[in-house]
């Protein structure tokens, strides 16, 4: 038995999962996550600012700190589009290897798609017909099988992009909305129609919903796990925080994690414009993501 | 309803109050969590926080943000980051504006002076940075600190039917 700590440094949040592993099985010790809108600003700069930087650097050291109590064997850490896309990200990989001695490596769209199959496959009964839709800060995954094998399409859309620039502002404003949408479509061209799959949702974006769906006070995963929500309700739940101010939508939603509010706009467009494309009318929500891959795929 | 609502935000705030008020912000039990303040109460008196925050457990989070030094923080980033001191400082220009344009036309009134809650130099009080944002959507400072005391949250009201504090209240951090 080891005890193993994953680090997923995304764009927008970072999150930790400390887990034993035995003979390829998973007992979750504690996962976290935090907003730490690493791309902030990205978009105009090309870099990763010093303010998301400092944001990281304070969490990482606070991870740290964790992994160390639960003394963990190893730790698994990985970067995603942020350091894909961003101009000083090895300066910064360079950065968190002297002050933290943790190796971040930086995964490809594809492989973060392979990554995220395995972490949902461990904690599903789904084994063919796939479907999963990982929505991240600045890239979005799908995943699908075909003839047995995994398939990966990365696309450059994510909450932050949207965000920063289209939805700029809630309440959303008709023209923002429109580009935006038309954005969207215009990189999920390529998809086909997957009615006949079960579409499972991962990461912020879709945990969110789920959370809300289901009036959580607070956030639980082990609640929203596996839970249905068809379109129609999602559809209403946009149509209701497209209306909202952030400060709105975040006093609203409790259970929301509170600096989620000014991407959950963008978020849930994201995800009724895939469902649509799709023709998929109900959403299945895994806790289960990429940090679990991680850790599978290396034990 | 008037006087019910007045009550309600006295019992909320532990004190009467010196004007009438207007509720601009409701929490998921539909009670008052922010109030618009006149310029002047009623005895003339300026008074220059137009958005007053009555909701106890933001109240209690706000100042234990507070205790723990964000005002301090929050100062020293609107110096570093001009951005930032830029979205601030208009708004403490228009909210004086806007505050000042309900005195146009009364005569003998002394105006409040200085920006939300009355601050000049410094943010002065996180609680009417909130207030702000929660009533206009045009506060930076405001949205800061809606982002680190999250949702309205409470399991139970903290005003019983009778218009008195529900002694089963509790906020939780």
């Amino acid at each position: 038995m080891v005890v193993v700590a994953a680090i997923d440094c995304g764009s927008n949040s970072t999150r930790l999962l400390i887990s034993e592993v035995n003979n390829g099985r998973l007992k979750k010790l504690f996962k976290t996550h935090k907003v730490t809108k690493t791309s902030q600003g990205l978009g105009d700069s090309g870099r990763i600012s010093n303010d998301s930087k400092k944001q990281l650097f304070n969490t990482l050291r606070n991870y740290l700190k964790i992994i160390k109590e639960y003394e963990a064997d190893h730790i698994l850490c990985i970067g995603t589009a942020v350091f894909r896309d961003a101009e000083n990200s090895n300066e910064i990989i360079e950065e968190i290897k002297q002050k933290f001695d943790i190796d971040l490596r930086i995964i490809t769209g594809e492989e973060e798609g392979q990554l995220t199959s395995i972490g949902v496959l461990s904690d599903s009964e789904i084994n063919n017909n796939l479907l999963i839709i990982d929505i991240g800060g600045r890239s979005t995954e799908i995943i699908y099988d075909e003839e047995n094998k995994i398939k990966v399409n990365s696309t450059n859309v994510g909450v932050v992009t949207l965000n920063e620039s289209f939805l700029k502002q809630n309440p959303v404003i008709s023209n923002e909305e429109e580009a935006a949408i038309k954005f969207i479509n215009s990189n999920l061209d390529f998809l086909d129609d997957f009615s006949n799959r079960t579409l499972i949702g991962v990461a912020g974006t879709f945990t969110s919903i789920a959370s809300i769906f289901l009036n959580q006070k607070k956030y639980d995963d082990e609640e929203i796990h596996s839970k249905l929500i068809d379109f129609e309700w999602i559809n209403s739940f946009y149509n209701s925080i497209k209306l909202m101010t952030v400060s709105q939508i975040i006093g609203k939603h409790s259970s929301l994690d509170p600096k989620r509010g000014q991407t959950l706009t963008s978020g849930v467009l994201l995800a009724l414009s895939l469902m649509k494309k799709l023709k998929i009318n109900e959403l299945k929500v895994s806790k289960s993501d990429i940090l679990e891959g991680l850790i599978l795929k290396n034990y | 309803m008037v006087n019910e609502t007045k009550k309600i935000v006295e019992t909320q705030l532990n004190r009467p109050l010196r004007s009438d008020v207007e509720v601009v912000s409701r929490c998921h039990f539909n009670l008052p969590a922010v109030i618009k303040v006149p310029s002047n109460l009623d005895d003339g008196t300026p008074f220059p926080t137009s958005y007053w925050l009555t909701c106890p457990m933001y109240i209690k989070k706000v100042g234990s943000l507070e205790s723990q030094g964000l005002i301090k923080e929050l100062d020293k980033q609107l110096d570093q980051n001009k951005d930032l001191y830029k979205k601030w400082s208009e708004r403490q220009k228009s909210y004086e504006d806007e505050r000042n344009k309900e005195n146009k036309n009364k005569k003998n009134l002394i105006d409040p002076t200085g920006g939300v809650g009355g601050a000049k130099e410094s943010i002065k009080c996180l609680h009417s940075h909130l207030a702000d944002e929660l009533a206009t959507n045009k506060n930076i400072i405001g949205k800061i600190v809606v982002e680190a005391v999250g949702g309205f949250n409470c399991e139970d009201p903290c005003i019983n039917e009778n218009y008195e504090k529900n002694a089963n209240w509790k906020s939780k951090w």
